[in-house]
């Protein structure tokens, strides 16, 4: 069962970042939504950070994309908390990205991992198409998500980013 | 209809407080399906109308399988009906023996499950669409596309995306065979998620 809980939305003058804080721990996983853009100049994209619980150290992740002529795939290449793209200044105006990022088990007493796939659209050839899984060596539960850009970025208005969770179900045989 | 009752049944029982009687109270999900439509017989689209979803969805999933009725074809989705070249369309895919990517610019439709297969293949298409703020007047429109087949007649798998250039929020989304007819069988379900 898939349980909102809570929107974000960017107002006008935009903002450095989108935080989730005192995130419920009585789910199992939790999933973001994000249809995002940034003021970010002169380039189509901009990465989009991970933060958990305020830190952004003993991240590491995996990508392959696409650019609209070639395919890349990289690890840690672009900063290791990296956890998506999405569309900044020079992409078609008023376009803004599709991010879904699952985050299992995210109050388990174990090292986190997540993965994302992001869209980032725009009428010309170049465009930004990503899958990352990523890994967050804490056992620490996740309480807060933090999602910032590359430096000197803001999230533009009407930008969104809602929070989810799923809970397991219960019941079943456990099969061997 | 009791037929009988023993005395220690009555006694030894559990009272409960709650109509809930030790339940867990129900939470209806946030992801929630619509509807869905299987075609009986072969048909040229398949449309929702979504004109009265923006007050209780944020975002919008549709799940395809489907089956094109001779020749491998495309699925192609427009928007409110607008046929023209105000959509763009990326791709970044796998066929088992080469990755690549693609695209096209100011076209008509979106094609959302690409080399559907033809029925003589007995297979049917996975895709599953994301449109996200589908009802905002302040955005142009974004879909994110998995689909794919795993058949030694053509592997294909890919991440793709769309983009409608209209601040109009949507009202129908129709999905439609770009030569031929979409086959019997074929199934398309649309679900609204709440934000």
């Amino acid at each position: 069962m898939r349980a909102l809980i809570s929107t974000t939305t960017v107002g006008a003058g935009g903002s450095s970042s989108i935080s989730f804080t005192s995130i419920p721990q009585g789910a199992t996983d939790l999933v973001l939504v994000i249809s995002g853009r940034c003021d970010l100049s002169g380039s189509m994209g901009s990465d989009v950070m991970l933060a958990f619980n305020g830190s952004t150290a003993n991240f590491t992740h995996v990508r392959v994309y696409g650019n609209g002529t070639s395919p890349y795939s990289n690890v840690s290449g672009t900063g290791n908390n990296l956890g998506g793209i999405t569309n900044a200044g020079n992409s078609t105006a008023s376009t803004f990205s599709a991010i879904t990022l699952t985050i299992p088990n995210y109050t388990a007493s174990q090292n986190k991992t997540y993965s994302s796939d992001s869209i980032v659209e725009n009428n010309a050839t170049g465009f930004y198409s990503m899958m990352t899984a990523g890994s967050w060596a804490s056992t620490a539960a996740i309480t807060s998500i933090t999602l910032t850009l590359e430096p000197g970025a803001n999230w533009v208005q009407y930008s969104t980013a809602s929070l989810y969770s799923f809970t397991k179900g219960s019941g079943g045989a456990s099969v061997a | 209809m009791i037929k009988s009752m023993t005395r220690s049944s009555v006694l030894n029982r559990t009272d409960y407080r709650s109509m809930l009687a030790g339940n867990e109270a129900y939470s209806p999900s946030d992801f929630e399906l619509i509807s869905t439509t299987i075609l009986g017989s072969a048909q040229a689209s398949v449309t929702f109308d979504v004109s009265a979803l923006a007050s209780t969805y944020k975002h919008l999933q549709i799940r395809i399988a489907a089956q094109s009725t001779t020749t491998n074809d495309n699925v192609d989705m427009y928007f409110n009906n607008d046929t023209g070249t105000n959509y763009s369309w990326h791709s970044l895919y796998a066929t088992g023996s080469a990755i690549g990517a693609d695209y096209s610019v100011n076209r008509a439709g979106i094609p959302e499950s690409p080399a559907v297969l033809a029925s003589s293949y007995n297979t049917f298409t996975a895709c599953v669409i994301d449109i996200l703020d589908p009802f905002s007047t302040s955005k142009y429109k974004t879909s994110r596309t998995f689909n794919g087949r795993a058949v030694s007649a053509g592997y294909y798998v890919s991440l793709s995306s769309g983009n409608w250039r209209s601040t109009s929020a949507i009202t129908s989304i129709k999905l439609q065979g770009r030569s031929n007819n979409i086959n019997t069988g074929s199934r398309f379900s649309i679900y609204g998620l709440k934000g």
